[in-house]
């Protein structure tokens, strides 16, 4: 039973091979939401077998902070984008 | 409960899948394709078969919970992510047709036109 989340704290650690390598500020993002959904599966997975019932608030804890990472993350390259079209 | 399982191994491979496709592909677009494969059959399968597994308990109702947040929030990170990217000037490798492009491009030509002739 504990075998799927070993599986799923593996591809965590994969994924920080995109965070390093992707060419772009997107890429960097998208692999850090990606690391959140993971979070979530490996959290709520630990809840179920060892019947912790506090770590769900967690769980929803960090799928609202996911969300706010990501629009935080739009707002800023929306702002790179209005002055870059400014000055051209 | 075998279906709760079932839908607990059925994440577990698609969120191996999706991670691999995050590595390993070319794109950012293709990328994001396969990021929400684990955002959507992921987490959607593996909370399903908490919720069938714990029952009318803490655990499931906020599992439950979890995957009515995730239906509203998941889709509008990756619009919000594949939009402003393409503004931003990534363009998407190896593909035929850009829509998007030739409507951004002629919004800008019309916006444009005007202010020169006032001057």
């Amino acid at each position: 039973m504990m075998n799927y989340i070993f599986i799923l704290t593996g591809l965590f650690f994969l994924l920080i091979l995109r965070v390093i390598k992707g060419p772009s500020v997107s890429d960097t993002m998208l692999a850090v939401e990606v690391m959140g959904n993971l979070a979530i599966c490996i959290l709520g997975l630990f809840a179920l077998y060892k019947g912790y019932g506090f770590l769900m608030d967690v769980v929803l804890v960090i799928v609202l902070a996911n969300f706010l990472v990501v629009v935080g993350f739009g707002k800023y390259l929306e702002l790179k984008n209005g002055k870059d079209q400014k000055k051209v | 409960m075998i279906l709760a399982d079932i839908f607990i191994i059925l994440g577990v491979i698609l969120s191996t899948l999706g991670c691999l496709g995050v590595v390993r592909f070319f794109d950012l677009y293709t990328r994001l394709h396969s990021a929400t494969l684990v955002a959507t059959w992921g987490t959607y399968s593996i909370m399903l078969g908490i919720f069938i597994k714990s029952g009318l308990k803490e655990i499931g109702i906020k599992a439950l919970l979890v995957i009515f947040l995730m239906l509203l929030l998941s889709p509008t990170t990756s619009h919000i992510i594949a939009r402003l990217s393409h503004q931003s000037g990534i363009k998407p490798q190896g593909t035929a047709l850009d829509e998007l492009e030739e409507d951004t491009f002629q919004n800008n030509k019309l916006r444009k036109e005007p202010e020169i002739r006032e001057r």
